[in-house]
């Protein structure tokens, strides 16, 4: 029990602190509920969408880098048969494109697979650095709500058990603080009873 | 839903809740409301800027993955 006595000055100023208490409870559930889906669906999307798509391009753009060997080819071959005149500068332009867009496409994969691992690993990595938070809303935020109930329910009752204003009794006329705080210094306060049930931080 | 609007909305709500302590502490100054600021509005103040921390970190490495993985 604390030698200060409670202080408590509206009881509905503490029953919406609770509300809104409750409603970050709600929002940060969601909160870690969204991150944790938009890893989830970039992970998916990595294996199920990129992945496929990269292996397809790699077996398209080999197509195209056989077909610009064969037009090279063909090209060299006509031009040999016709002295050596004819160009074959565009179908060589055109085969170093087809290589390159070939890399490329190897590449991404190469990419895709490295994330899809990585991402995989973060997700472990980023649960253990949300823990403290998850374990806020899930644990430590709901024990507080039900503090501060707890707290309103004994002021409430308290006040209930208040013996009869005599000031009042005795002047009636003279003003009165508008806002009285329940303020009982040196008795045992309706705060005091849940005071010593706000345990402190778990370590995370 | 991405991780930023939640990072977001996580730092938004906290600020809504820090405003809503201060207009409770107004009309509520105690042992009891100190001992419940000290043990329970502070320790989420530092779990928040570490989640956020995680957040962001997480909000870079999924915008390279699109970045690489993407179509060029």
């Amino acid at each position: 029990m604390s030698s200060e006595g409670a202080d408590v000055r509206s009881i509905d100023a503490i029953d919406r602190f609770r509300v809104s208490v409750v409603e970050f409870i709600d929002a940060g559930r969601v909160s870690i509920s969204e991150a944790d889906s938009d890893l989830d669906r970039n992970i998916i999307w990595l294996e199920r969408e990129q992945a496929p798509h990269w292996i397809r391009q790699i077996r398209k753009r080999q197509e195209l880098v056989t077909r610009a060997k064969s037009d090279l080819y063909r090209k060299q071959t006509q031009s040999s048969a016709n002295d050596g005149r004819a160009s074959v500068v565009d179908e060589k332009v055109a085969l170093q494109r087809a290589l390159r867009r070939l890399e490329e496409a190897q590449s991404k994969l190469k990419a895709t697979r490295k994330w899809m691992r990585r991402l995989d690993q973060q997700r472990i990595t980023f649960k253990a650095a949300m823990s403290g938070f998850s374990v806020a809303v899930d644990h430590d935020l709901p024990h507080a709500v039900g503090l501060l109930k707890k707290i309103t329910e004994n002021l409430e009752s308290y006040l209930n058990l208040s013996p009869p204003d005599l000031h009042r009794l005795i002047a009636p006329n003279e003003p009165t603080d508008e806002h009285p705080s329940m303020r009982r210094t040196g008795e045992t306060t309706p705060t005091d009873i849940v005071e010593n049930e706000l345990p402190t931080e778990e370590p995370t | 839903m991405s991780v930023t609007s939640a990072r977001m909305r996580m730092q938004s709500e906290f600020k809504d809740l820090a405003v809503a302590w201060r207009r409770v502490s107004e009309s509520w100054h105690d042992p009891v409301s100190r001992a419940f600021h000290e043990r329970r509005i502070q320790p989420l103040e530092r779990r928040i800027r570490s989640a956020a921390s995680a957040m962001e970190q997480l909000e870079g490495e999924l915008a390279q993955a699109r970045r690489d993985c993407g179509d060029d």
